[in-house]
């Protein structure tokens, strides 16, 4: 995220921003945190793990950070932990490094420990779990065993005061935040919105939730779900000096906190998604004003090109010690570097302890849990590795896993062993990409495909105000998949299809799903040409569906066909569940990543399930297969027919009626 | 799975095949039918003298109609002419008003129990025989010849046009012609369901039998039928030509044909009959239609024959097959129906224009083509008039849908029994 450095730089001066950030900082002190005890008018909220906590083996350790909301207290951290261990020991749960409880390796069991304002640093409170077995000879015991701690959550206490400051408003940890846009917004409102959700989710990771709203009341805040109003002005304003082009854009739009609680989004219409970019900014949350005015900004897309550092990557250290088995884990995802990849090239370079006389010990390197390359521990210190990872290796989310096994000399583990030790320099060790495709078309291809602007359309089917909010959950979704910050470029379904670039169509009609290529079109599913899974999925009743495709050389997702005959009993069931896919796509577990495959539906149940399509040439080769003997039958009949009609039977012919009579 | 997937597409693959041939084959018979009719415009009228007109009128309680009926017959200019009213058992006064208004012209045919009353078939079966072993032996007719008498057969409610017979007779100065029909008309057009019915038998007339006349293939439909005797004799059997069908007109039709006869229509006259108003007894009488017709389709050897080659007999098999297309056309279209309120399944493929189009004109296509003869020979009136008929008739035609499977239905529990229509009262 870049903001316009004319703008922002000018306004932050204008503000008291050295004395806000200095009060900011001293105001997360432990101190001052331990002195905000609960009051009887806070209230209290539940902060969820963004993912599950999971260690595996005797020395395995994990850590999760949990978002809590500005001026928040930690009352209480509860959960269970769920362990595959059979060797004695412990498993631990820490907050911040507080040891806050511990359970029995082989049983796991519940959790539940008092929290209080030292358990939180900046408004982040890093749940941790470890392993500690008891020391046992054989290094490698439970090395496969697991422990998750399940149903997790930090419950605080919080103030009910809605946000008085753009700052407070954009402070972490909130549960929802909702963009709202009136019913009669424009194109340029409508956009903005759209970038706005896409600059919340950006700034805001799982599991707070952004939806788009559109409506006309008056927004309902409380101190965990807060809205942006997205609303256009009449005046242009002030254009832009720094361009002498009579093109040139209004400086920015103006955030606003109202009385209402609701952070405003105002500006020309040509100004609302420079500063819809903008609220991915953090440095707004450092601002303790009312009002900004002239903010613009751009995405924060600054994906990885050419040759990359893991520490570029967010992997700023790789270092394991001990013995036995000991794992890191570095992952390199394809939307990270903004572009579909063909290929990647890992170049990994570290130092590692000299093995021991009478030890033994190797490293593996496993991409996405498949063994690609072993190197055994030596005198030599140095460790490189060169692994290439070749397109059917490559998925759109990988994990390259580093796994250094080591047994001392003794070759046992009690008493303690020198440990060994193995360092990655993330700085020197690279990942270069080579662009092109590596996964099949499908939900996998998105949003790396798209580069940094996502072309999404409404379709013709559904109401036009349904649509926008579930293009918002789709927003949502797909910029939840990536770390880079998305724009979005709104155009019409004939702009779209006749544009020819990959992008996003909500609400697909039945024709807009049949021009565009999809896989599955309401014909197929009342068709009975193709196999099975089809077919299925078209018997239980209305259901919403996703596709993602490769068609006319580019990749378009969709959330359709919608029919058509909405007014239908069945049509207005799957216009309900099209609602509810949306959502799912937005706030589910997962959000987009749960989408897979190339058709994915949703039933009455509200579950997804991927349809399998099945083998292209299969589907013709049906499809073909039916034709043929429609066609073939069709000549039988007719060479029948004519044969027939002109076939005398076996018996004499009677005389010809009238030949024997004159009138 | 494999096996239900083929049987459904074979499902539609029936579907699609009714559905093309029944435009299809509707196209073909107005290209025929137009030229039929524009042949025969110029064809000039017949010498009705030259063959003894036989006039059947089968009578049940039709003591309300039968004196206008006979009175209307009188008036048919025909040089040689015998009225049989056949009164089958009537309880009402029939007989009493047929002895009031009786004449040398007119004979009256009646049937007591245990005889009469065992529908129209019997009794005109009996006429028939009649006819053929008493009447002409007679001195009077004794000279014409099987070849030479035609029977006419009018309901009782049947206005013959009086110009009917030059108009029928030049049909029958081709000796392969066996039976010709009329045109019906509704005389009592009052109500929408009686206007629709007008335009029911215009298009039948105007469409199928005119189309398959210009192969020599048309059906007979009981009222405004005529026969050569010599026909009827050479498909009868010991009780006579007309069989126990409910429809037994169509099945003497199918036999004629099959006997190497020409059916034609004759487009420029006609007769009138009563319509119905009530919904009730029209789909009574339409149900029992089509029980008869489906009953007919089970005489599809009878196509087998010598002298029923190429296109006649694909085209009589053609008609035999259209209950059995409109019931296979109504099982898909209530399965789509179903799938779009049901399972939200569009009712047309609106994904492709062009298929979209091409389902629309297949639907479409046959009503519009058969209001579309009524316009014929009245210029740009005509094609108006038949716009605003369009919808209009495709709603009576949805309206009387239920019929084809009313009819299957008790064609299925093998109900023989039916009621004769109630006549309405007449109208002056």
């Amino acid at each position: 995220m870049t903001v316009r450095s004319i703008s922002m730089a000018g306004v932050l001066r204008r503000s008291t921003f050295a004395s806000l950030a200095l009060a900011l900082t001293l105001g997360m002190s432990g101190a001052a945190w331990a002195a905000h005890a609960p009051v009887a008018s806070d209230a209290v909220g539940r902060a969820e793990l963004p993912y599950v906590l999971s260690v595996q083996g005797a020395g395995g350790s994990s850590t999760v950070a949990v978002t809590l909301p500005d001026s928040a207290t930690p009352i209480v951290f509860d959960g269970t932990v769920r362990s595959t261990f059979t060797y004695d020991g412990t498993i631990i749960v820490t907050i911040n490094g507080r040891r806050i409880a511990q359970v029995p390796a082989r049983t796991g069991g519940p959790v539940h420990a008092v929290a209080n304002a030292d358990d939180v640093d900046r408004g982040l409170a890093i749940i941790g779990m470890y392993v500690q077995l008891d020391p046992h000879a054989d290094c490698f015991v439970d090395n496969t065993s697991t422990a998750t701690l399940a149903n997790a959550s930090l419950t605080y206490s919080h103030p009910v005061t809605p946000p008085t400051t753009i700052g407070t408003f954009l402070s972490p940890g909130l549960s929802k935040l909702t963009v709202q846009v009136g019913t009669k917004a424009g194109e340029a409102e409508q956009q903005a919105a759209l970038d706005a959700v896409a600059a919340l989710v950006h700034l805001y990771p799982v599991p707070t939730v952004v939806k788009l709203l559109v409506s006309d009341t008056a927004p309902k805040d409380d101190f965990l779900n807060r809205t942006v109003v997205v609303q256009a002005t009449d005046e242009e304003g002030p254009v832009g000096s720094a361009s002498p082009s009579s093109t040139s854009t209004p400086l920015g739009g103006t955030l606003e906190v109202r009385a209402d609680g609701a952070l405003y989004l105002t500006g020309a219409p040509s100004a609302l998604a420079g500063t819809a970019f903008a609220l991915a900014d953090p440095a707004l949350s450092l601002f303790e004003g009312k009002r900004l005015d002239h903010v613009a900004g751009t995405p924060d897309w600054a994906p990885a090109t050419g040759k990359t550092s893991l520490a570029d990557l967010g992997a700023p250290t790789i270092s394991m010690s001990g013995v036995g088995k000991l794992q890191s884990v570095i992952a390199i995802d394809q939307p990270a570097f903004g572009q579909s990849l063909s290929e990647v090239q890992v170049s990994l370079s570290g130092v590692i302890t000299p093995l021991p006389e009478g030890g033994a010990g190797r490293v593996d390197f496993l991409w996405n849990g498949t063994l690609i390359d072993s190197i055994g521990m030596s005198s030599d210190t140095a460790l490189n590795a060169q692994l290439a990872i070749s397109s059917e290796q490559l998925n759109r989310n990988n994990q390259l896993t580093i796994e250094l096994s080591y047994v001392p000399p003794s070759g046992q583990c009690t008493p303690q062993p020198l440990a060994a030790r193995l360092d990655f320099d993330a700085k020197q060790s690279f990942v270069t990409p080579t662009a092109g495709d590596s996964v099949p078309p499908g939900f996998e291809r998105f949003p790396q495909v798209l580069g940094a602007s996502v072309p999404i359309a409404l379709g013709s089917a559904g109401n036009p105000a349904s649509l926008l909010q579930q293009a918002g959950d789709l927003i949502a979704g797909l910029q939840s998949s990536t770390t880079e910050q998305l724009a979005v470029n709104l155009m019409s379904t004939a702009q779209f299809q006749s544009a020819g670039v990959s992008g996003l169509l909500v609400g697909a009609s039945a024709v807009e799903t049949d021009t565009l290529g999809a896989p599955l079109t309401i014909n197929d599913l009342i068709s009975v040409g193709d196999p099975a899974p089809r077919f299925t999925a078209a018997l239980p009743g209305p259901l919403a569906l996703a596709q993602a495709f490769f068609n006319d050389k580019r990749d378009v997702a969709i959330l359709g066909p919608i029919p058509t005959d909405a007014l239908s009993v069945a049509g207005k069931a799957a216009l309900q569940l099209n609602e509810q896919f949306a959502n799912q796509i937005a706030a589910g577990p997962g959000r987009w990543t749960q989408l897979t495959g190339q058709v994915v539906s949703m039933g009455a149940t509200g579950q997804l399930q991927e349809i399998a399509l099945p083998a292209a040439p299969d589907s013709s080769t049906s499809g073909r297969s039916f034709l043929i003997v429609g066609l073939i039958a069709t000549a039988f009949l007719i060479i029948g027919l004519v044969v027939w009609s002109r076939t005398k039977p076996q018996e004499p012919a009677p005389e010809l009626p009238g030949s024997s009579t004159t009138s | 799975m494999v096996v239900l997937t083929w049987l459904v597409w074979l499902g539609y693959y029936v579907a699609i095949v009714s559905v093309l041939i029944g435009a299809t084959w509707t196209v073909v018979l107005y290209v025929a039918g137009s030229r039929y009719i524009q042949d025969w415009r110029e064809h000039p009228p017949g010498d009705e003298s030259a063959y003894l007109w036989a006039f059947m009128v089968p009578a049940l309680n039709e003591a309300v109609t039968i004196a206008d009926s006979v009175a209307r017959l009188r008036a048919v200019e025909a040089t040689n002419k015998i009225i049989i009213v056949i009164n089958d058992g009537s309880d009402d006064n029939t007989g009493e008003v047929l002895e009031r208004i009786g004449g040398s012209d007119l004979i009256i045919h009646t049937r007591v129990a245990p005889n009469a009353r065992k529908g129209k078939a019997a009794a005109l079966d009996d006429a028939y025989q009649f006819l053929l072993h008493d009447l002409l032996s007679r001195e009077a007719y004794h000279n014409w010849t099987p070849e030479q008498v035609i029977v006419g057969i009018v309901d009782a409610d049947g206005r013959l046009a009086t110009t009917a017979p030059a108009h029928v007779g030049r049909h029958f100065d081709n000796p392969r012609v066996g039976g010709v029909q009329v045109n019906v008309r509704i005389y009592n057009r009052s109500s929408y369901l009686t206007r629709m019915q007008q335009l029911e038998f215009e298009v039948f007339g105007g469409l199928y039998q005119a189309g398959r006349s210009r192969w020599g293939a048309a059906f007979m439909g009981g009222n405004g039928q005529f026969n050569r005797l010599a026909a009827l004799e050479s498909v009868a059997n010991d009780e006579g030509p007309w069989s126990h069908y409910l429809t037994e007109d169509q099945e003497l039709g199918l036999r004629l044909l099959s006997r190497g006869w020409f059916g034609e229509q004759e487009a420029f006259t006609h007769v009138d009959q009563q319509g119905l108003n009530s919904l009730r007894r029209l789909y009574k009488q339409r149900t029992r239609w089509m029980q008869g017709n489906l009953q007919v389709f089970g005489s599809l050897r009878r196509l087998n024959a010598h002298h029923l080659l190429g296109i006649r007999r694909i085209d009589a098999l053609i008609s035999l097959f259209l209950p059995v297309l409109t019931l296979i056309v109504g099982v898909a279209v209530m399965a789509g129906l179903i799938l779009w309120a049901g399972f939200g399944y569009p009712f047309l493929p609106v994904s492709n224009l062009w298929l979209t189009a091409v389902m629309v004109l297949l639907a479409l296509g046959p009503v519009s083509l058969g209001v579309l003869v009524v316009a014929r020979g009245r210029g740009w009136r005509g094609v108006f008039a038949s716009l605003k008929a369009f919808a209009p008739y495709m709603v009576y035609i949805w309206v009387m849908w239920p019929v084809a499977f009313l009819g299957f239905y008790r064609l299925l529990r093998g109900k023989q029994g039916w009621v004769k229509t109630a006549r309405e009262p007449l109208a002056k």
